[in-house]
C-alpha cells in the first residue's frame, strides 16, 4: 500500500501579490499525479508548498511519511525543501555555472553521494548530449535548459515533483522522452504535481485535476476538462493567467 | 521571495557540502576582486607613492631634514591612501559587479531556484562574497603599500640618490603595532560594509530587468558614501586615541 506523500488542508496564501483565496485540500499518495490547468494558480501553489510565501493561519501542509510540517523557520525549510523536486517553467538555472554544475549543485550542497554520476545519469535520461554539459545555460537552447531543470529536480531524490509546464519548449520528439521520464518517476513511486494547459498530457498522466474554482480535486478528468473548455469558449478565456515568476 | 532574513548573520556553512561550495564561490570571488584588480592597483599605488615621496622629499629638503620620509609614508600612504584607494578600486570594480550580478540573479529567478532547492542563499551567495570582499581589500591594501613603497623610492630619487634599504629601514622603524591594527581594521571594515551594502542593494531589486542598472548605480553611490564616512570616522577615532603627531 502506498503511503501519503503530501497532505494539504485549507491552504490559502499569497506570494508576490498573487493570492490563493479558495481553500485547497488534497492528499497525494506515492505515485499519484495531480494536474493543474491554471499555470498561475500552480505557480502560486508550488511556491506556497515550498515555503516561499505567506500561508493562511488555518492552513496546513504536511509530509506525513517524514512527519514534517511546513513551518516558516529557516532551519526547518532547509530540511523541508529537499523533499520536493521543483522545476520552474523556464528560469532558475544559475548562469555562471555549467549545465552539469547546475544539476550537481543541490546534491553537492546537501552532501549527497555521487553528484556528478547522478547528474550525468539524469541528463542522459533526458537525452541531453555530453557536448552541452560544459556549456553555460545562456549558450544552449531552451529545450536543453528545460531538460536541465527537470534533471536537477531529481538530484535530491525527492518524494514529490513540482513541475511547471514540463512540456513547454519541447518538440514532439522530446515530449516523447519526457513522457518516458515521467513514467520512470511514477514507477519509482514519486508523486507528481504539474501545471499544463495541454489536455493531452493531463489525460495521459493525471489521476486528479485541481478544480481552480473550488480548490477540490476532481477525478473525472475528461468531464472536468470538457466543462472547462466549454466555459472558455463561452467566455473567451485562456487557461493561462499571469505566472508569478 | 523573502529577503527579510538577510539581516541575520547566518552566513557560515555548517556541513561538508556547504563548506565546499562556500569555499569554491569564495575563491572565485577573491580571484575577481583581488587578482584581477592587481594591474590597476599597481599603477595607482606606484603613482601615489611617487607623488607622496616627491612632495614630502621636496618639502623636507626645503626645511633641511629628510629623515622623516618613513613617518610621512606611514601617515599618508599606509594609514590613509592605501585603504582609501583600495576601497575605491573595490567599489568601482567589484561592488558594482556584485550588485548587478545579484540583481540579475534575482530577476532570472536564480535566487528563488536556490531557495527551492533548500540552498540558503545567504550561505551560498552572500557569505562567500562578503568574506571574499573583506579578505581581498586587506590584501589589496597590503599590495598597495608594497607597490607604493616602490613608487616612493622612485619619487625620493628625483632629488638625489636615496637608497631603497634606507627607505625600508625608515618605514619599518616608524611603523607601530597600532598602525598595523588600524590598517587591518580600517580596510577590513570598509570591505565588509561595502560588499554587504552592495549585496543588499543588489537583492533589493523587485522583478524587472530595467532595474538592474538602477540598483547598480545606487550601489556605487551608497558604497562610496559609506566608504568615505568610514574612512573619516575610523581615522578620527584613531587620532583621538593616539593624538596627532607629525
Amino acid at each position: 500500500m502506498n503511503s501519503m506523500a503530501l497532505s494539504i488542508k485549507n491552504l490559502t496564501g499569497s506570494i508576490n501579490h498573487h493570492t490563493i483565496e479558495q481553500e485547497i485540500n488534497l492528499d497525494l499518495y506515492q505515485g499519484q499525479v495531480l494536474a493543474i490547468t491554471n499555470e498561475s494558480l500552480g505557480a502560486c501553489l508550488f511556491r506556497l508548498i515550498l515555503g516561499m510565501g505567506d500561508i493562511g493561519r488555518d492552513s496546513s501542509v504536511e509530509i506525513p511519511h517524514a512527519n514534517l510540517h511546513l513551518l516558516h523557520h529557516n532551519e526547518v525549510l532547509q530540511k523541508w525543501r529537499p523533499y520536493f523536486g521543483f522545476a520552474s517553467r523556464e528560469k532558475g538555472l544559475l548562469s555562471n555555472l555549467t549545465i552539469l554544475d547546475n544539476v550537481c549543485l543541490p546534491a553537492s550542497y546537501h552532501s549527497a553521494a555521487n553528484p556528478v554520476e547522478n547528474a550525468k545519469k539524469f541528463l542522459a535520461e533526458l537525452e541531453v548530449d555530453q557536448q552541452f554539459l560544459s556549456m553555460r545555460p545562456d549558450f544552449v537552447d531552451e529545450s536543453i535548459r528545460k531538460r536541465t531543470l527537470l534533471a536537477r529536480a531529481l538530484m535530491l531524490n525527492p518524494s514529490v515533483l513540482l513541475l511547471e509546464s514540463p512540456a513547454t519548449f519541447l518538440n514532439w520528439e522530446l515530449q516523447d522522452i519526457l513522457e518516458r521520464w515521467i513514467e520512470a518517476r511514477l514507477a519509482q513511486k514519486v508523486s507528481l504535481i504539474f501545471t499544463s494547459p495541454s489536455a493531452a498530457i493531463i489525460t495521459r498522466f493525471a489521476n486528479f485535476v485541481l478544480d481552480e474554482k473550488t480548490g477540490i480535486l476532481q477525478d473525472d478528468i475528461a468531464s472536468y476538462l470538457k466543462q472547462r473548455m466549454h466555459y472558455q469558449d463561452k467566455n473567451t478565456l485562456t487557461p493561462q493567467g499571469d505566472c508569478p515568476k | 521571495m523573502k529577503v527579510a532574513a538577510f539581516e541575520r548573520f547566518t552566513f557560515l556553512p555548517k556541513d561538508r557540502g556547504q563548506r565546499e561550495e562556500f569555499f569554491r564561490v569564495f575563491l572565485k570571488q577573491v580571484y575577481f576582486t583581488y587578482f584581477q584588480a592587481m594591474p590597476l592597483l599597481s599603477i595607482m599605488a606606484l603613482f601615489a607613492g611617487l607623488m607622496v615621496a616627491a612632495q614630502v622629499k621636496l618639502g623636507l629638503s626645503l626645511m633641511g631634514g629628510s629623515s622623516k620620509l618613513g613617518h610621512f609614508l606611514i601617515v599618508i600612504l599606509f594609514r590613509e591612501l592605501a585603504p582609501f584607494l583600495s576601497g575605491l578600486v573595490l567599489i568601482t570594480r567589484s561592488a558594482t559587479a556584485c550588485a548587478s550580478e545579484l540583481a540579475t540573479m534575482k530577476v532570472q529567478g536564480e535566487v528563488e531556484a536556490l531557495e527551492a532547492m533548500g540552498i540558503d542563499f545567504r550561505q551560498y551567495i552572500l557569505g562567500p562574497r562578503i568574506l571574499a570582499g573583506t579578505v581581498s581589500i586587506v590584501c589589496m591594501g597590503i599590495y598597495f603599500v608594497l607597490i607604493g613603497l616602490l613608487g616612493a623610492w622612485t619619487g625620493a630619487n628625483f632629488f638625489g640618490h636615496y637608497p631603497f634599504s634606507e627607505l625600508i629601514s625608515q618605514f619599518a622603524t616608524e611603523l607601530e603595532p597600532l598602525d598595523i591594527v588600524f590598517f587591518l581594521t580600517k580596510t577590513a571594515t570598509i570591505g565588509l560594509v561595502v560588499f554587504r551594502l552592495a549585496s543588499k542593494i543588489g537583492l533589493s531589486l523587485n522583478r524587472a530587468p530595467f532595474e538592474v542598472p538602477i540598483v547598480t548605480n545606487r550601489a556605487v553611490v551608497e558604497c562610496l558614501f559609506a566608504s568615505l564616512g568610514l574612512q573619516l570616522f575610523l581615522s578620527l577615532v584613531f587620532y583621538l586615541l593616539i593624538g596627532v603627531s607629525v
